[in-house]
């Protein structure tokens, strides 16, 4: 079922990972036996994040940040952390970027050909599980995935927490990164399941914008995803610098 | 016997920068392990067809084996689909080939730039994993802050459209500066210029040796 993945010989992939991958020594130490090493971190990207989602009567909303980090390094403020794995299914991103654009992907190539064998949609409830499952298969090999999988069915709106731990929860609302407290703060508080359509979309702004105030792995832009009936729609992308001046970044002359 | 350490920072540095219907992509040439330079001609970058070329920084070693292993892909792409590979199956190619290494990356940090199919010009970045994203210019390797600095303050939100020769002269510049500040980066530079409908073409340029 799974591709085989390349090991690194006898070592345990987590071990190598903190002790070779991440190693202490970085460009700029004195060269170990004549080598130097790779800097910390330099080989995976984007941990800080915000992401949130909540159901509410008309559907499920779907609000993230953009920013993606390589340890102090921001190497892009332009990331796309929804990723479409079927016009009544989203997923979102938080933790290691290709671990989770990866899996995705590969959650779309699955659910996709079971709904051509079947001839049926399948459910947000079973399209978590098979994501809960494939990355159960990896526990403790140090995959980094935070992930919500929001959908609509025969059922109605959803939305699952599915993390690298092989968890799998089921509940309204949900927020994960690192600047998902900050988030929760502005959701909890101002949530309600007869929200409009327009408070949904300024709520789910609304807290990633303070998320990215006071965190600082998280940034860039705000995208915002409603999953309604009809599938998703994406609403119109807001840039944090408007958010809080009100106004356009100038270009640096 | 010593610790497994399989990974060596050859250095260099790379960026990209695309334009409504062209893009450039550059490099240094320089080999370097620690404060010995290896090598002053070792080229970065890889055509992969006229429209696609990949710039690579990291480790040589790993970035000749990613090249032998897409090379071998994509001529099975082209065997089984009976065309030659467009950018944006070759950018998937790619994340695929890298994430393939998850566990035991590839030490290798790439920029791929090209034409889409309506004809304007791509750039991708790619993590060593493989999570990549589009954008419109990028920089990668050991100058990356620096080089990315100058790209930010000269394009981000940049009123007029971009012409393709201030995108050359952008892109030997930038490199031009990275070599005054950072050691991994100089010797020599190259550049591939892709417009849209013809081949790409291939120039290079000095840089400091010292």
């Amino acid at each position: 079922m799974f591709k085989s993945f390349v090991l690194p010989g006898k070592e345990h992939p987590v071990k190598f990972d903190e002790e070779i991958a991440y190693t202490e020594t970085s460009k700029d130490t004195p060269p170990v036996d004549g080598l130097v090493q790779p800097a910390p971190g330099r080989l995976h990207r984007l941990h800080g994040t915000t992401t949130l989602g909540f159901v509410f009567q008309h559907g499920v909303l779907i609000a993230v940040d953009s920013r993606s980090t390589m340890g102090q390094y921001i190497s892009s403020q332009t990331v796309k952390k929804v990723i479409e794995i079927t016009p009544r299914l989203l997923g979102t991103m938080a933790g290691g970027a290709a671990d989770c654009d990866y899996w995705e992907r590969r959650l779309a190539r699955r659910v996709r050909l079971r709904e051509l064998e079947s001839k049926e949609e399948v459910t947000v409830a079973a399209a978590s599980r098979m994501l809960a499952n494939m990355l159960y298969y990896y526990k403790g090999m140090g995959l980094s995935v935070g992930t919500m999988v929001a959908g609509f069915d025969a059922s109605g709106p959803h939305l699952y927490y599915v993390d690298n731990d092989g968890v799998r929860y089921h509940n309204d609302r949900f927020s994960v990164g690192s600047g998902s407290t900050y988030a929760y703060a502005i959701l909890d508080q101002e949530y309600r399941y007869d929200l409009s359509v327009e408070e949904a979309v300024t709520l789910g702004r609304r807290a990633i914008y303070h998320a990215t105030h006071r965190d600082a792995m998280s940034g860039g832009f705000i995208n915002v995803y409603l999953m309604t009936e009809d599938g998703w729609q994406r609403y119109p992308t807001k840039d944090c610098y408007v958010e809080h001046y009100g106004e356009e970044e100038p270009f640096l002359e | 016997m010593g610790e497994f350490s399989p990974y060596v920072d050859n250095g260099g540095t790379t960026l990209a920068i695309a334009g409504p219907d062209f893009v450039v992509i550059a490099g240094d040439t320089r080999l370097s392990t620690g404060y010995s330079i290896l090598s002053r001609d070792v080229s970065k970058l890889f055509k992969y067809s006229d429209s696609i070329v990949m710039a690579s920084s990291g480790m040589q070693a790993d970035i000749a084996e990613l090249r032998k292993q897409l090379l071998f892909t994509i001529e099975e792409y082209r065997v089984d689909n009976e065309r030659d590979i467009e950018l944006d199956a070759f950018y998937r190619l790619l994340a695929t080939v890298l994430y393939g290494k998850r566990f035991f990356p590839y030490y290798s940090f790439n920029i791929l730039a090209g034409i889409s199919k309506e004809g304007k010009g791509v750039v991708y970045s790619y993590d060593a994993i493989g999570s990549a994203d589009a954008r419109t210019y990028g920089a990668a390797g050991s100058g990356q802050e620096l080089v990315i600095s100058i790209l930010d303050a000269a394009l981000k939100r940049k009123p007029d459209p971009l012409s393709i020769d201030e995108a050359i002269e952008l892109g030997k510049s930038a490199l031009k500066q990275a070599t005054e500040r950072e050691i991994h980066t100089g010797d020599s530079g190259e550049m591939y210029i892709i417009r849209a409908g013809r081949p790409a073409e291939y120039i290079t340029f000095k840089l400091r040796k010292d």
